[in-house]
């Protein structure tokens, strides 16, 4: 009996997924899955591969190099690092368990130097309000001080940000922006971003990097801002389908009704 | 209107009952293309939306009037001072930013599917009222949701074209008969062209269909064309089934 009950079971679960789980993994259901891409941070360590899962996910990223998105399913995965070129063999520089969760974007940046390398998961949110643009800043030197930034003799946008951390986003009217990266709590500018352009239904991330502040670069990481509609677009009028109740009764009321009325009317006002 | 209809009843409470009849008749007439919008469904969509934008909007202004107070004071003299104290301050190129996987692309102004014959222009479009994606006026238009990726980058960017309008077949009509390799190109108005090969074609229920797959966030760079199929439901005033072309940038 036992047995047959097991069967059963088995044959509905096949049947499930034959009917269910067969397109979702024919086709990548994106809601269901996280998009991952990597940021190389560590201003001292080498050109890395780096593989997801045991698979060869990124080859050859080199120092402020950033990848393009990589579509994971939902949950753990193991992430290695090894030096560039050795074909994921033999030691990896760092190996971490990264959690995502389906529907979401997150860049995960390898920082710090080479001998205290991590692995730092951050979620982007790549939406914006339509035609405004959206910044934040990462603080990725690790030995750079707290920093604010803000305008060229202006006020700070961002205060007090440290090794390691990434603000929330501001939202701001696209322009040019005159920004500087100053030491936190005074004026003395770190590095001038003069004429940073930041456009709009664009996301940015500005990223400090380097080993210290006198090494101090940024790595500007510039998305585009998305939105999906709710619905469908309505591409048909039905000039050319079969229609699943007629038009023509029902013009033929709106005509018949229309001229009614005129006649109506056209006696009204004759009456009076 | 309802004044003067009452008023007209006043003087003839026949005439009333007629004139009901007719506003019934045209009222019965009119729904099926406004009622579509108004389901209750949709209505609280729209509500959300609405709710969202209206804190987004709030946070926008408050740093509107930050960057306001920051651009009147006097820059030149600002910068000067900064400068002059400044020193050791790496200097000074405006940062190229780097593009994410999903910022590149190109803006498309044409489209040509030579397996179908069809080569027509293309505009931006954006998204409803309701929510959903907006369409060209015309049947000889095709849109481009610009709210989502441009063609070429990493995502779902998506055309839609209209399969009839009103008196006949229009650009999107004979979408159906694309197979899998058939190519794609659009091209901006620099006159930089990408190419897209067909991969699969899905049609769903209009109310069903999966949006995240289509217009939602992928690895690959994919062009997804859409138009309308199945039969016209008058009472909708609408298709009863979306067409999904899917198409992959074509591998140089």
């Amino acid at each position: 009996m036992k047995k047959i009950h097991v069967l059963m079971y088995a044959m509905i679960a096949l049947l499930m997924f034959g009917l269910v789980g067969t397109p979702a993994f024919a086709d990548d259901h994106s809601g269901d899955n996280a998009m991952v891409r990597v940021l190389h941070a560590s201003p001292d360590a080498p050109e890395v591969d780096v593989y997801v899962n045991g698979d060869a996910a990124v080859e050859g990223a080199a120092f402020k190099d950033i990848t393009d998105y990589l579509e994971l399913p939902a949950g753990d995965h193991d992430v290695a690092i090894f030096p560039a070129g050795e074909g994921g063999e033999g030691d990896p520089v760092l190996e971490e368990t990264v959690t995502v969760e389906g529907g979401m974007h997150y860049t995960v940046a390898a920082t710090n130097t080479l001998d205290s390398l991590t692995l730092e998961a951050f979620a982007d949110d790549n939406s914006v309000t339509e035609g405004m643009t959206k910044v934040r800043v990462g603080h990725m030197s690790p030995g750079a001080p707290a920093v604010d930034v803000g305008l060229v003799g202006g006020d700070s946008l961002f205060e007090g940000a440290e090794f390691f951390a990434v603000t929330d986003y501001m939202e701001l009217d696209p322009a040019s922006y005159d920004l500087e990266i100053r030491a936190a709590g005074t004026e003395d500018a770190v590095l001038d971003l003069s004429g940073t352009q930041l456009d709009a239904d664009m996301v940015y991330s500005v990223y400090a990097v380097g080993a210290d502040a006198e090494s101090l670069e940024v790595v500007v990481v510039a998305d585009q801002a998305g939105d999906m509609p709710s619905e469908m677009p309505q591409t048909g009028m039905g000039g050319a389908s079969q229609s699943g109740n007629g038009l023509l009764p029902i013009a033929l009321t709106v005509l018949a009704g229309g001229l009614v009325a005129a006649l109506f009317l056209r006696r009204r006002t004759a009456e009076q | 209107m309802q004044h003067s209809f009452s008023a007209a009843a006043l003087r003839n409470s026949k005439k009333l009952l007629f004139f009901l009849s007719i506003l019934l008749l045209s009222a019965c007439s009119t729904t099926p293309d406004e009622s579509s919008p108004a389901s209750p469904e949709n209505a609280a969509e729209t509500t959300g939306i609405n709710e969202e934008e209206s804190t987004l909007e709030e946070t926008a202004l408050e740093t509107e009037v930050e960057s306001t107070e920051n651009s009147t004071e006097p820059e030149a003299a600002a910068q000067t001072e900064t400068e002059a104290e400044t020193t050791p301050v790496t200097q000074a190129e405006p940062i190229e930013p780097v593009l994410g996987g999903s910022a590149g692309g190109i803006i498309p102004v044409t489209l040509s599917i030579p397996a179908i014959d069809v080569e027509g222009p293309v505009l931006p479009v954006g998204l409803e009222e309701d929510g959903a994606m907006e369409v060209p006026e015309t049947g000889d238009d095709i849109g481009w949701f610009e709210r989502g990726v441009k063609p070429g980058a990493q995502g779902n960017a998506v055309l839609a074209g209209h399969v009839d309008d009103l008196t006949g077949p229009a650009i999107f009509f004979d979408l159906e008969k694309l197979e899998a390799g058939d190519e794609i190109t659009v091209t901006s108005a620099d006159g930089e062209s990408l190419t897209f090969v067909v991969t699969h074609k899905e049609a769903y229920p209009y109310q069903d269909a999966p949006i995240d797959e289509v217009f939602g966030a992928t690895s690959s760079r994919r062009l997804n064309l859409i138009t309308c199929t199945g039969e016209f439901d008058r009472d909708a005033g609408t298709h009863r089934e979306r067409l999904v072309v899917f198409t992959e940038l074509k591998q140089e």
